[in-house]
């Protein structure tokens, strides 16, 4: 029997247009990347010159083993930090615990530089704990620059992300798998790594790889704090802007290999994670056991100690931004100082930010209902094109994408370099991934039989996915809509390399201003970036009434 | 209104026709009739349903509401009402905003959309509890809701798709009772899908028996019970002792042979039947009494079950068509005093106007005028 032609619907439409979109924005792009990799600056003929440049000399490829070992290094000592921590807040009683989530949230969700910056106030060359050491005690404590710093800031501002995995994975644990171990004679010590370990496992490894990627694509904390220690997204950086009018041919050789080392992890990540996974829905979670004596003093220090130290950078930034300043020096008197040269000078960093972020979000709200429709429910050859696709931003390092977007539309027909498209493409791209995953987990939970009810009730199809399918997926949505809209609103490593004049953002200024020594500036803005984070997490909690952010 | 709905030679394929799951299929539904598509999982009989609703493609043949071919209508214009398995109430909406929802997609006056809103919720018995929202109710009230949404919009047809499934036994019973007043008082042509013979027999006017997307017996509860068509239908509906036999015929005199030399006389034996055919015979449990000779049976075990006693019974090797040796017969409390215990050896002989015959593959009965669908 011959095949029936389809009538073109609107889906069909919405598909289209999605895989224009992504075909013009990620894949065309990419492949312009690619292709510059290859060529040699001055002739533009074909050439592998680029790649072993970067293999012969030391100075490069040090660069990559500098990266890999950072990430290595963040990786373990979140993973040493993040896990146990997330066990004694699930296992045991622990004092102040909601207080202690939210700001584990919130540190992790703060920019990503503010750490680096914050660190280099507090122990820098002329930081508050480096001169109070050495005035009182004499004494020059080690510096703050260079792989310590990176290592610390890192792990401090990566850690939340292996606490909030394993305690969703904690808490489908059932209390009677423990139980069983017990009854079966298994000791505490033993219980804790032949049951709670391996049944959190997948989720542990997920997490370590999304810090290990993290890590490894962060570019404002090496930036600011690395000074000698050269890691690749500071290279890309810093030979795409040093190569003035040229074809960048060079970083985009050094960011095709970073694209290859990120997408054979994230592909090696999945099949782990593909071969390991199960499922866990737990009818009784494990209650939270009380705690004694010492054991409870310790763990209840230990504890603090990590959420202070986490939450630390936005305190420094916070409190320094209300003090009177002589140039790049802070003076013990509190003042509005810092904020009038932000209104005044820095006005448009911060609307910019709100409105292209604002565009942004309304972009990816809209896509990532779609396409997690599509791709749920309208399986076909396009739709599994557009979902591979969209595991692309997970392995692109912001800068490598922001070079990526400048090479293909720097010249006519696509001129869009400078654009506010082209930062909002970036913004899309990049953070899409997070509402798109939160959108279609939600849909795997509504039954498709609900939007057979509307239709048999005459209600249209398209009609239905507003009336019905829409409405019911918001709380999936917007779980991960607020993790997207607050990474957009801190992006900094494509917008580095994206922006011009009038499209400066918050965190470009920051930045900026670090470099200019203008700490108490970049401390003022900070605090409005903080601050808008923070009312953004209360406002999301206050209306979903939940403090689920799905990261 | 009147609506009749006529299936004819239609085809379900997947897979561009690489899986056929319906070959052709032909039904004719009467007008207010409620009419049971009855079968196994993976018989069809969700995917015909399904095709009747619109949200399974229809690869050949067609279905008419009356005169009206409903292959290219769009679910949404073919004014239908359905049920669903898991009820389908919309969780964001009320249960008064549930039942009112199709009605927004009709011509009608606020006024008169209120009026049936509140007509209906009456009927079904939901009325005083318009206000909530659907996490707050039971199972059997939220199935309450579902059938008042599709009943409102005074739907050609109501399809209901194994809508008792998720209740506990009590209620499945009550809802079916709710069901099937409520069909009636309505008049609607309703096509109910449902894998429990049980139900199928207690709701349904006629029920189509289906078996690997082929109808394999249209009738009446009654007629499909005590005449089925093959064995699969004898089997699949209510238990049957299948018995190994043959025919012995003498002019117009036709009998049936069982193991163990036992013989019924039949006088409603199809005529085609020969001397010396080997057959199928198929006694239900209830279709066996206690006597001299007949089927000599050992007993295994018993269970009381008040009104009935239920006994399980080895045969000798042979007498059971098919694997294994073991049988079933039912004593009614009320009409035997007899008390058989595991170990007792009796005989068990077939009532000759109950029983059925079939050709020795099981395919066809060879009771006079009963005929395999199609």
């Amino acid at each position: 029997m011959a095949k029936r032609w389809r009538k073109p619907d609107f889906w069909t439409f919405i598909t289209l247009g999605i895989v224009v979109l992504f075909a013009l924005f990620l894949v065309y792009p990419l492949l312009s990347l690619f292709i510059n990799g290859f060529k040699d600056s001055s002739t533009g003929a074909f050439t592998l010159s680029n790649f072993t440049r970067f293999f012969e000399k030391k100075y490069y490829y040090q660069g990559l083993i500098n990266s890999l070992m950072i990430s290595c290094c963040v990786t373990v000592l979140a993973v040493l930090i993040g896990a146990p921590l997330a066990y004694f807040m699930t296992a045991y009683r622990v004092r102040g615990k909601n207080l202690i989530e939210i700001l584990i949230i919130i540190s992790m969700l703060s920019p990503p530089f503010i750490g680096a910056y914050s660190w280099i106030l507090l122990s820098g060359r002329s930081g508050l704990i480096t001169r109070l050491l050495e005035d009182w005690f004499g004494i020059v404590p080690p510096s703050i620059y260079g792989f310590d710093g990176i290592l610390l800031v890192l792990t401090l501002k990566l850690f939340p992300f292996i606490y909030l995995y394993v305690s969703g994975a904690l808490k489908k644990v059932d209390a009677s798998l423990i139980e069983a171990s017990e009854s079966l004679g298994c000791s505490p010590v033993k219980k804790l790594f032949t049951v709670i370990l391996p049944l959190v496992l997948p989720t542990l490894l997920a997490g370590s790889l999304l810090v290990f990627m993290n890590a490894m694509a962060d570019f404002g904390t090496p930036m600011l704090i690395g000074e000698g220690f050269n890691v690749m997204p500071v290279m890309i950086y810093s030979e795409f802007i040093s190569e003035v009018g040229g074809q960048a041919n060079f970083s985009a050789a050094m960011a095709t290999i970073m694209v290859i080392v990120t997408a054979v992890l994230f592909m090696g990540q999945k099949y782990v994670v593909t071969k390991k996974s199960f499922t866990m829905s737990s009818l009784r979670p494990i209650r939270p056991a009380r705690m004694q004596g010492v054991t409870s003093i310790a763990v209840h220090a230990a504890i603090y100690a990590v959420v202070f130290l986490a939450t630390l950078p936005q305190v420094t930034v916070i409190v320094t931004s209300f003090l009177a300043t002589r140039g790049s020096r802070f003076l013990s008197s509190f003042s509005l100082q810092s904020y009038r040269t932000v209104f005044d000078s820095l006005w448009d960093a911060i609307a910019n930010t709100y409105i292209m972020g604002l565009e942004a979000i309304a972009l990816i709200l809209m896509l990532g209902m779609f396409i997690a429709y599509i791709s749920t429910r309208k399986k076909n050859v396009l739709t599994s094109f557009i979902d591979m696709i969209t595991i692309f931003p997970y392995i692109l390092p912001g800068s490598v994408l922001g070079i990526t977007l400048l090479l293909a539309f720097n010249k006519q027909p696509l001129l869009l370099s400078g654009t506010v498209i082209i930062m909002i493409a970036a913004y899309v791209v990049r953070r899409l991934p997070y509402t798109l995953r939160s959108s279609a987990a939600i849909l795997y939970q509504i039954s498709p039989s609900l939007e057979e009810a509307s239709i048999s009730l005459g209600c249209s199809p398209v009609r239905t996915f507003f009336k019905v399918t829409a409405v019911m997926m918001l709380p999936g949505v917007l779980a991960g809509g607020i993790l997207s809209w607050i990474t957009v609103i801190n992006e900094l490593s494509a917008s580095i390399i994206l922006y011009t004049g009038s499209t400066k953002t918050m965190s470009v200024a920051i930045y900026a201003e670090v470099i200019k020594s203008s700490y108490g500036t970049a401390a003022a803005i900070s605090s409005v970036l903080t601050l808008t984070t923070i009312i953004s997490l209360l406002i999301f909690f206050k209306f979903t009434g939940s403090r689920e952010v799905s990261a | 209104m009147s609506v009749e709905i006529h299936i004819d030679n239609v085809v379900k394929q997947y897979d561009n026709g690489n899986i056929t799951v319906i070959p052709g299929l032909s039904l004719d539904i009467k007008d207010g009739e409620l009419f049971t598509l009855l079968g196994p999982s993976g018989c069809g009989k969700t995917t015909l349903l399904r095709m009747i609703a619109g949200f399974n493609s229809i690869e050949g043949g067609e279905i008419r509401f009356n005169d009206e071919v409903i292959n290219d209508i769009p679910t949404h214009k073919r004014n239908i009402g359905m049920v669903f398995q898991n009820y389908a109430i919309f969780p964001h909406l009320t249960v008064k905003q549930n039942v009112e929802y199709g009605l927004k997609f009709r011509k009608l006056a606020r006024q008169e959309r209120a009026e049936r809103t509140e007509e209906i919720m009456n009927v079904v018995k939901i009325a005083s509890y318009g206000d909530r929202l659907p996490e707050r109710l039971s199972g059997g009230q939220q199935q309450r809701v579902a059938l008042a949404r599709a009943i409102v919009i005074h739907p050609h047809v109501l399809l209901m798709d194994e809508p008792l499934s998720n209740l506990d036994a009590k209620l499945r019973i009550e809802i079916r009772q709710t069901i099937r007043d409520i069909q009636k008082e309505v008049g609607i042509t309703t096509v109910y899908v449902t894998h429990d013979q049980e139900e199928a027999l207690a709701i349904s006017d006629r029920i189509a028996v289906m078996k690997d997307g082929i109808v394999q017996q249209v009738g009446a509860p009654r007629a499909i019970y005590s005449r089925p068509a093959n064995v699969f239908v004898s089997t699949f509906i209510g238990h049957s002792n299948l018995i190994n036999g043959s025919i012995s015929r003498r002019g117009n005199e036709k009998q049936v042979l069982l193991g163990g030399g036992s013989r019924v006389v039949m006088d409603n034996l199809s005529d085609d039947v020969k001397d010396g055919q080997p057959i199928v015979v198929s006694v239900r449990p209830e279709e066996f009494v206690l006597a001299d000779s007949g089927l000599a049976a050992t007993v295994v075990n018993s269970t009381f079950l008040g009104q009935y006693v239920h006994y399980t019974v080895k045969f000798n090797d042979d007498v059971v068509w098919g694997s294994g040796s073991t049988g079933v017969f039912v004593q009614d409390t009320g009409a035997e005093d007899v008390i058989i215990n595991p170990g007792d050896r009796l005989y068990l002989a077939p009532k000759a106007g109950k029983i059925n015959v079939f050709t020795v593959d099981g395919e066809q009965s060879l009771i006079k005028d009963v005929k395999k669908y199609g």
